[in-house]
């Protein structure tokens, strides 16, 4: 499509339900009590014009170009602070108003550069636009005096890598200022100096963009209506011709962009204001980090090789994907039918992750299918499924705006889900308490306007226990929603748990020498909790990758249950989902024991209307999840695995049993953009297509199921994955064929229930849904178990707190925890190909300033971290926001090599990997551990490439 | 083609100390719920392999095995047709 710009209405929608009718120049307008006469014209297509004016900002009032005349009102208001009221009569263009505009424009002008032709904004430009509109023909102050441009001005800043800060260009409207304060709640920009001496700064006189406080979040770019904050890859290629809608594909937020572009070349990303998911808002990854996509480390031609340290070999995709079939086929006539698998992607469409699912269950004739999610958010699918009955979160991000309490365990948002932050900060600024329980101290416990309640600084491990201390003064003091329970909850289930909750052991005081979280914090928090009005569960993968990860997500549920916070919007369950189609790729079937839609494969009548559909007969048996399949390969009758956009090489615990693991089998096809970790270990690689290629859907955190466009062709000779898929399971002998990615979910909407009135024409049309889509609900469902549960009535689950195995003792005394940070994404495949990588160049080891004095550790000392399993050695940062005796990384670089310390711990239920409990000791080292040096020869020897024969 | 379909390598630790997590958690139930409700979890999320395996460590006496796991032994083990 031509480029798309979504209308602005200059002020933000009212939410009133009172209608005010009025008359603008003549036209009759009905529009909600509090709406701004600005906004009122603009719905019904008098443009009045504006500078300091965005929808996404609160009215602000100071261009005076929006200047109206209101019948019986004295002089001039600005339409954009002035409110609605009945009966008034609005005229948006007379004599008087267009010379008042042409005035204050002369004087905008006065000051502003006349280099429209060769300015980074031309033809994107509102001050041109508007200097258009009011028809201005002369600047009579002319451009002598006191200037901020030319040789008055300001050196351009260049700090930031994707946009520039020129305040020559600057009318001082503060749209940069106050989209970081309003919609992006970081506070870095502010307007420093009085008068005319005023101009935006990033802090102190002395801070460039990069050195202070923003976070490249691009709202401030995107506010800006002249070229002073601009995309670099404008100045360098030109305003950008044509738009195409898609989805980001990093976290599981899932924000809609509009992919700019020239040509196929991708100009920019504009977050989509019509995007359920991030309504016009976006984070530093999926506004600016996608230069990954044409990074020169792509493979874009399949490979294959016999051995792991021959030389890889370029071959055409015919000769890839019979080299694969016949080495699976060989291998499974020999060991037998269960002995290869695959493991589908999180950063894939559903259709994608169907495809693989489907050659695995169908072609390979076994369930030996697993997915990423497998080491994240498995717990968070079970325990919901067991307590409320559907194995997703309850509520669409929109819901945190009717929040009154939000509890936050085990996420970081600000870091791992930005655009959602955004708004939960929005609605902390607009008075919500918040409660944060987390061993670190995380940036949403005190960040500009926003301050925690509570922050329950509990030691990694002891979740459960510090659930249950809040359930036991919910039902000891009286505090449980006795009518929500009995109405909508298993009555015998439900007095099981309060008996079990309301035991002596389970209080605050009993609990708080194993959580170290002081009983007065818990009973207040607890207090809020059930009595603060509509309370909600944020959470994140400090909840689930634990041992006892599912107790901990059934503990949520319980309380949420309890407190009647479940079933309308503000309150509910949220998993904040990490990678972008995680939530898809379960619901697509990729976990070995059941189908698409979460049914078990042992059951006769779904597996039957699957062999019907698909022509073949399938095992009732579960398959072997990841580290399932390890232990086989290890042993040695699991031979054949097919790994499609997972590192697991990087991103599973410990890494050498992985790779011992991976170095066991005797093929391995890896399906990625480039030559990741686990590709050191494979002998076919097939080339894969990034998310701006890609034609398909993903579904993000709260089940919201989203269009991804391609936006270029498949950079892989024209392969989409679904494609290479289905050659492969032809090529092993089963007939599997589509005709495109809407082909797919036609199949997927035909045999999944929630999935059931999906379809691509469908997504086209209503921009996104969110499953379930079915004949109860043929729009979708924002918010779950409105009128029910879907499993009837609620479960309580007894929740017993068990310690984890993994401890600490005199040679292991510390806890060490992973998590994210904001610029860098997982693995870091895409991110550390992109600029971000200036932000977060190592990986850093977190540490107390007691543990590190008491260890002779100054800050940036390297340091070796041992755990029972091996060991690794990052640079310290000292830091305050670590509890004393737990330490602290991230894991987006592979020499760091965090998952050579983590252990084979796992949740009971799911087999989720305990990451966030490991016992370590930390000690000064002065070289890189064992593993890195290995790691270094590996370098050399797994990923070396023929030499490519010339064409004669 | 060798028809042979489970495959697996846990170690018997492995899965003594995955079948006693399950127990720890439907311990908290009484006997009569417990022993069902681990019986069902095995079965719906271990793979034959892993079920062979256990089996035939408990008939050679269950070593280090929780009692309840022993106990609903005889409900996780049913095998399904392959």
């Amino acid at each position: 499509m031509a480029i798309l710009k979504e209308p602005d209405f200059g002020t933000p929608k009212s939410k009133a339900a009172t209608m005010v009718s009025l008359e603008i120049d003549g036209i009759k307008v009905s529009v909600p009590e509090g709406t701004s006469v600005m906004r009122a014209a603009r719905q019904v297509g008098q443009e009045v014009p504006s500078l300091c004016a965005a929808d996404m900002l609160d009215a602000w009032g100071s261009c005076r170009m929006c200047l109206v005349e209101i019948e019986g009102a004295r002089g001039t208001p600005a339409s954009c602070t002035t409110p609605v009221r009945e009966g008034m009569k609005v005229k948006t263009q007379t004599q008087r108003l267009e010379k008042i505009r042409r005035g204050v424009m002369e004087l905008y002008i006065s000051d502003h550069p006349l280099d429209c032709l060769t300015c980074a904004a031309n033809g994107d430009c509102e001050l041109q636009d508007t200097a258009g509109e009011v028809g201005l023909r002369d600047v009579r102050y002319g451009f002598e005096g006191e200037k901020h441009f030319g040789a008055g001005a300001d050196p351009k800043d260049e700090s930031n890598p994707y946009f520039t800060f020129d305040s020559s260009k600057c009318i001082v409207c503060s749209r940069c200022v106050r989209a970081c304060e309003e919609v992006q709640g970081t506070f870095a920009l502010t307007i420093q100096g009085r008068g005319f001496d005023s101009k935006v700064s990033a802090g102190i006189m002395a801070d460039d963009f990069f050195g202070s406080e923003c976070v490249s979040c691009g709202a401030c770019v995107q506010a800006c209506p002249t070229a002073t904050l601009r995309e670099k890859a404008v100045h360098e290629h030109g305003v950008p011709n044509r738009s195409v809608l898609t989805t980001c594909a990093y976290c599981g937020v899932g924000c809609s962009f509009k992919a700019e572009l020239q040509g196929d070349q991708v100009i920019r990303m504009v977050p989509h204001k019509d995007g359920g998911a991030n309504e016009g808002h976006s984070c530093v990854k999926g506004r600016f980090a996608w230069g990954y996509a044409t990074h020169k480390d792509r493979v874009t031609t399949p490979m294959i090789r016999e051995k792991t340290t021959d030389p890889w070999k370029e071959v055409s995709w015919d000769e890839a994907i019979h080299y694969a079939a016949q080495r699976f086929r060989t291998i499974q006539e020999k060991h037998g039918k269960g002995s290869i698998g695959g493991i589908t992607s999180s950063r894939c469409t559903n259709e994608e992750v169907y495809a693989v699912q489907k050659l695995i269950r169908a072609a390979f004739g076994n369930n030996n299918v697993d997915t990423c999610a497998r080491v994240c958010h498995s717990p968070t699918g079970y325990g919901l499924k067991t307590t409320l009955g559907t194995s997703a979160g309850t509520q669409d991000f929109k819901s945190v705006e009717q929040s009154d309490v939000i509890l936050v365990i085990g996420a970081n948002p600000t870091d791992g889900h930005p655009v959602f932050a955004s708004r939960m900060k929005k609605r902390l600024r607009e008075g919500a308490k918040l409660i944060v329980a987390d061993p670190r101290r995380i940036d949403l416990v005190r960040s500009p306007h926003v301050a925690a309640s509570h922050h329950l600084q509990l030691r990694p491990g002891t979740n459960v226990a510090l659930m249950n201390a809040l359930a036991h003064v919910v039902v000891t003091e009286g505090l449980v929603d006795e009518a929500f329970v009995a109405e909508r909850c298993e009555a015998r289930e439900f007095d099981r748990w309060r008996t079990f909750v309301a035991e002596e052991r389970n209080s605050p005081e009993a609990l708080e020498e194993k959580t170290g979280v002081p009983a007065d914090d818990v009973r207040a928090a607890a207090r809020l909790y059930a009595t603060g009005g509509n309370a909600a569960i944020y959470y994140g993968l400090g909840v689930t990758e634990h041992s006892q990860g599912s107790t901990m997500v059934m503990a949520m549920a319980n309380l949420a249950m309890a407190t009647g916070n479940i079933g309308r919007e503000g309150v509910g369950i949220n998993p904040l989902r990490g990678q972008n189609n995680v939530q898809g790729s379960c619901d697509m079937g990729s976990f070995p024991h059941e189908f698409s839609g979460y049914r078990h494969v042992s059951d006769d009548k779904v597996r039957t209307l699957f062999e019907g559909d698909w022509g073949v007969k399938l095992s009732p048996e579960p398959g072997l999840r990841i580290p399932n399949m390890f232990a086989a390969a290890v042993e040695g009758s699991f031979r054949g695995l097919f790994v499609q956009g997972e590192d697991i090489a990087q991103s599973d615990p410990n890494t050498r049993h992985v790779t011992a693991a991976l170095e066991a089998m005797e093929c391995i096809v890896v399906q990625d953009l480039f030559l990741n970790e686990t590709a050191a270990y494979a002998h076919v690689f097939f080339p894969g297509t990034s998310f701006l290629e890609k034609d398909g859907t993903f579904t993000n955190a709260e089940r919201r199921i989203n269009r991804v466009r391609p936006v270029m062709a498949e950079k892989n000779g024209g392969m989409a994955e679904w494609d290479a898929v289905c050659r492969l399971a032809r090529a092993m002998g089963y007939n599997m064929h589509y005709d495109s990615a809407s082909d797919i979910m036609d199949e997927i909407a035909r045999l999944t229930p929630t999935f059931k009135g999906v379809s691509f024409a469908r997504l086209d049309r209503e921009g996104s849904m969110q499953w379930p889509v079915d004949d109860a609900a043929p729009n979708g469902t924002p918010t779950m178990h409105v009128a029910g549960f879907v499993r009837g009535k609620g479960r309580f689950m007894i929740t017993e707190y068990v310690p984890t195995e993994e401890r600490t003792n005199r040679s292991f005394p510390l806890i060490l925890t992973t998590g994210r940070i904001l610029s860098q994404y997982n693995v870091g495949a895409q991110t550390r190909r992109t600029e971000n990588s200036r932000w977060h160049e190592v990986d850093r080891l977190e540490i107390h300033p007691f543990d590190a004095e008491e260890r002779g550790i100054a800050d940036g000392d390297m340091v070796s971290i041992q755990s029972r399993m091996g060991a690794v050695t990052l640079p310290a940062m000292i830091s305050e926001r670590m509890p004393q005796g737990v330490v602290y990384t991230t894991f987006h670089h592979p020499t760091s090599g965090s998952n050579v310390i983590t252990t084979d711990q796992s949740d009971w239920a799911t087999n989720c990997p305990e990451y966030k409990v490991t016992a370590v000791q930390v000690a000064r080292s002065n070289q890189p551990s064992e593993w890195q040096m290995e790691l270094e020869n590996l370098y050399e020897t797994n990923y070396r490439r023929a030499a490519v024969e010339p064409a004669e | 083609m060798n028809t042979a379909t489970f495959v697996g390598g846990e170690d018997l630790a492995d899965l003594i100390r995955m079948a006693n997590q399950i127990a720890a958690f439907f311990g908290a139930y009484p006997e009569d719920e417990a022993v069902p409700g681990i019986a069902g979890h095995i079965k719906d999320f271990w793979t034959m392999h892993m079920r062979r395996k256990l089996d035939a460590h408990i008939r050679a006496g269950g070593e280090g095995l929780d009692p309840l796991v022993m106990k609903a032994w005889p409900g996780a083990d049913a095998t399904r047709a392959a």
